[in-house]
């Protein structure tokens, strides 16, 4: 009996305890920085961002957000993942998103529309005019914008050392043609005249799409691309399957690529162009954000009197003109908090450019045409700006406009198993066109 | 700052909370009356696991059985089989391409010769016996090896011809939970009372207290062709050929899928062979010594010992492995993601599973997620059925 009376004493405490401790707990919840909420809020000192960029590349967004920092004394931090676009739908659907978002397709951008806040009346009338308007309507949902481009990329590039092409006695192709002569010049000399590399964790396959769709703006033309995006021809198209074949002879062929079309999906997107520098192969196909690669490599210098520097793609045909594969990401708000459009606001604007240019990392152009463009550390990147201004017309990266369950999916996917040898031309193109969503 | 004290905080609260909760009830049950306390005391110990288990375990799964009985991505879209029908007629799911080449095939044709010679030899062996009044004498060695072998060449002949994703994990289980089964088996028994016993079985446990996808690395070391970024992998430098791209089954020369399947299951065989050694070599010390000893007073060696008595006396912790390893493995993702992510014909059921939730598909998702379950639900059955049977004896 006296055990059961001193037990009762000891649980009552115990269980006063516990509601003390509870109630402490939920005052600290509401207190803290963290999670996502309506407006009406106090305006927050501390923002979180995510984005699909990691290290070298991340870096010159990082510093960009300390200059933000720094005028308006709200503290960002960025987390960078490469299975970023997996790990914004579970935050979607779990309901921790963060306050902004790098969203590396329009086609993700309109997935999450309705957890996205519309760009705010302020910030478009200021910088609306400061972008291309096609970068608008390519993230517009019911009338309303829903993100701010924050970086433009150059893709029809290609990266060659101009050390190998002196020493080879090469020249820079202006046709196709004279790219195939200098490729099978490459291999004659012994060189692998092409570098390739389609392995990047989740999106393992994305550069494969970078070629098909530069491909297909050569052989067949700005408005066969449109429809091909927008689903009006199938994906099994004799035309599609025309680029596909085309990156066969170029990609399959023993001896154009360096370590054998067997590493291709085995090789890291992020290392596959670096032996360019060592001459061990010719050319790499890749958009111009592969410079920060080269910067993070470290000792590289850029332009044609250094160790790296970037061609146009040459065109097929030129009766479509001097067609330029572009592509890019948008920066969304998941609330309205004060903090957070005024975060927006800076991203939308040329300083937010300038900002990150002078922290000079490399392989970043904005797509802002008031941004400064004497703020580029290296004169290939003003190069690349220009070129991308001259360029006409000008086509946002196919698969990242198509559904993402395509574009970002079953695209990447099957193109990888097709690179595989698993499969064949006409089953990776089939196996694409029946995974389109129907509706 | 601030997340780590509140999570203290929350941890700290959510524990007092249970215990506070509990003795407060215990407490309301003690000062009332005894028809109360009997009908109520059980639920009070009983009551908060099972909240918790309906709620995170079976309303989810209710739910998700529901969703992929659903149209739309995310069922708003009403009652449908659409997507089993998609999800079975899928030739990547399963296919059946080939059958016949398995029939025919030399491996199929090798295992029913061998069925023939086990059955015969245990016939023969059986009416030799003396006193055993059953018709096939399964624990002659010959018998049971030339079966089991003809068991396998059956598998590997499936194996290697059919493809598809639920084939594919079929193959999962039958490689990794025989195969580490066996392995830990052969090492409990080389192990036991062997001189240096701990050590040999430390180090061969060691591997289970690795993730699976930091076994997937390590291993991407040994399998990795020379490339960009890579160093060549220790297999393929003792390869003799030109270097074979082990995972995803490429060389300079040809493929060796469906066979890349197998050098991932490798890693996961690595990994359990060390649990069935433990808990083999547990059964095996509990097998009663004069069982040993009578058998070598009747003349028996330690082949027959360990055939005709060690063995049969553990049959039923082998059932054990194997059931628990099959569950385990019906179930693998992390190694398949971090090694190949599902190409080159290594796709899995749970791959798929994740990536229908990463495209937002979520029906497609679900659908998977059942099929899993279905599979491992006979698994589960045969497993309660035997810790019934223990419990009832």
């Amino acid at each position: 009996m006296i055990t059961r009376a001193r037990s009762n004493r000891s649980s009552a405490v115990a269980a006063i305890a516990a509601l003390v401790l509870l109630a402490a707990a939920c005052a600290q919840d509401d207190g803290g920085g963290g999670g996502s909420a309506g407006s009406g809020q106090p305006k927050k000192t501390s923002l979180t961002i995510s984005g699909p960029e990691t290290g070298a590349e991340a870096d010159g967004f990082t510093e960009a957000l300390k200059a933000f920092t720094e005028d308006s004394g709200i503290q960002v931090s960025y987390t960078g993942s490469r299975d970023f676009e997996t790990q914004i739908r579970v935050a979607a659907e779990g309901g921790d998103l963060p306050d902004l978002a790098v969203i590396p397709q329009p086609g993700l951008v309109k997935d999450l529309a309705d957890k996205i806040r519309p760009v705010p009346k302020d910030v478009l009338d200021e910088h609306e005019d400061q972008f291309n308007p096609y970068l608008w309507e390519l993230v517009t949902v019911d009338k309303k914008v829903l993100g701010v481009p924050n970086k433009a990329d150059v893709k029809s590039l290609v990266w060659y050392s101009p050390k190998t092409f002196k020493a080879g006695g090469y020249k820079i192709p202006e046709t196709w043609d004279e790219l195939m002569s200098l490729q099978d010049k490459m291999k004659r000399d012994g060189i692998a005249p092409w570098c390739i590399g389609i392995e990047s964790g989740d999106a393992t396959g994305w550069p494969l799409t970078d070629w098909m769709e530069d491909l297909m703006l050569r052989l067949h033309g700005p408005d066969v691309y449109d429809q091909w995006v927008a689903h009006e021809i199938p994906f099994n198209d004799p035309k599609v399957a025309k680029a596909a074949e085309m990156i066969e002879k170029i990609w399959f062929t023993q001896g154009n690529v360096l370590n054998g079309r067997q590493s291709i999906a085995s090789t890291g997107f992020a290392q596959a162009g670096l032996p360019i520098v060592d001459g061990k192969c010719g050319m790499h196909r890749q958009a111009n954000f592969y410079g920060a690669q080269f910067k993070d490599k470290g000792n590289v210098t850029f332009g044609e009197d250094g160790d790296v520097s970037a061609f146009y793609l040459p065109t097929i045909d030129d009766k479509f003109g001097k067609v330029m594969l572009s592509g890019g990401t948008y920066v969304v708000a998941f609330n309205d908090n004060e903090a957070t459009m005024e975060a927006l606001k800076f991203l939308a604007s040329p300083e937010y450019a300038n900002a990150r240019n002078e922290a000079a990392k490399g392989g970043f152009i904005s797509p802002n045409k008031d941004h400064d463009t004497s703020k580029y550390a290296e004169d290939l990147d003003r190069t690349l700006a220009e070129l991308l201004v001259k360029s006409d017309p000008v086509r946002f990266d196919g698969s990242d406009s198509m559904p993402s369950e395509v574009g970002a999916g079953s695209f990447w996917k099957e193109g990888t198993n097709w690179v595989l040898g698993s499969s064949d031309t006409k089953t990776f193109l089939n196996n694409v066109e029946s995974s389109w969503p129907k509706s | 700052m601030d997340t780590l004290v509140s999570t203290v905080v929350g941890v700290v609260a959510a524990l007092a909370v249970v215990a506070g909760l509990f003795t407060a009830l215990n407490l309301v049950l003690d000062r009332s009356g005894q028809r109360w306390d009997s009908l109520l005391r059980p639920w009070v110990f009983v009551g908060p696991a099972m909240v918790f288990l309906a709620a995170a375990l079976i309303i989810p799964a209710v739910r998700t059985i529901g969703l992929s009985f659903r149209a739309g991505r995310r069922g708003e879209d009403g009652f449908s089989l659409a997507q089993w029908r998609g999800a079975l007629t899928d030739r990547n799911v399963i296919s059946f391409d080939g059958f016949t080449q398995v029939l025919t095939s030399r491996l199929f044709l090798a295992a029913l010769a061998l069925v023939v010679v086990g059955v015969v030899v245990a016939r023969v062996s059986a009416t030799r016996g003396t006193g055993s009044a059953q018709a096939l004498d399964l624990s002659h060695p010959l018998a049971s090896t030339a079966l089991a072998v003809a068991v396998i060449a059956v598998l590997l002949a499936v194996f290697s011809t059919l493809r598809g994703i639920i084939w594919n994990n079929l193959w999962w289980v039958a490689a990794v939970a025989g195969l580490a089964t066996l392995f830990g088996l052969a090492l409990a028994v080389l192990a036991d009372r062997s001189r240096n016993e701990t050590a040999a079985k430390t180090l061969i446990f060691m591997p289970m207290a690795i993730s699976l996808v930091g076994a997937a690395i390590i291993w991407k070391y040994v399998y990795d062709t020379p490339g960009a970024g890579q160093a060549e992998g220790l297999l393929n430098v003792l390869w003799p050929g030109d270097p074979i791209d082990f995972l995803r089954g490429t060389s300079s020369t040809g493929t060796i899928a469906p066979w890349n399947n197998f050098f991932i299951m490798i890693i996961m065989i690595w990994i359990q062979s060390g649990f069935a050694m433990v808990v083999l070599s547990a059964a095996i010390k509990g097998v009663p010594t004069e069982l040993l000893e009578a058998a070598r007073v009747d003349g028996a060696n330690e082949v027959q010992v360990f055939w005709r008595v060690t063995l049969p006396q553990i049959t039923s912790t082998i059932a054990v492995v194997v059931t628990t390893l099959t569950i385990t493995v019906l179930k693998i993702f992390d190694l398949v993601k971090a090694t190949t992510g599902g190409a080159a014909g290594t796709d899995v059921l749970a791959n798929r599973m994740y990536e229908g939730l990463r495209n937002g598909n979520f029906t497609s998702s679900a659908t998977f997620a059942v099929m899993i379950l279905v599979l491992v639900l006979p698994v589960m059955w045969i497993n309660i059925r035997r810790t019934r049977d223990v419990v009832a004896r």
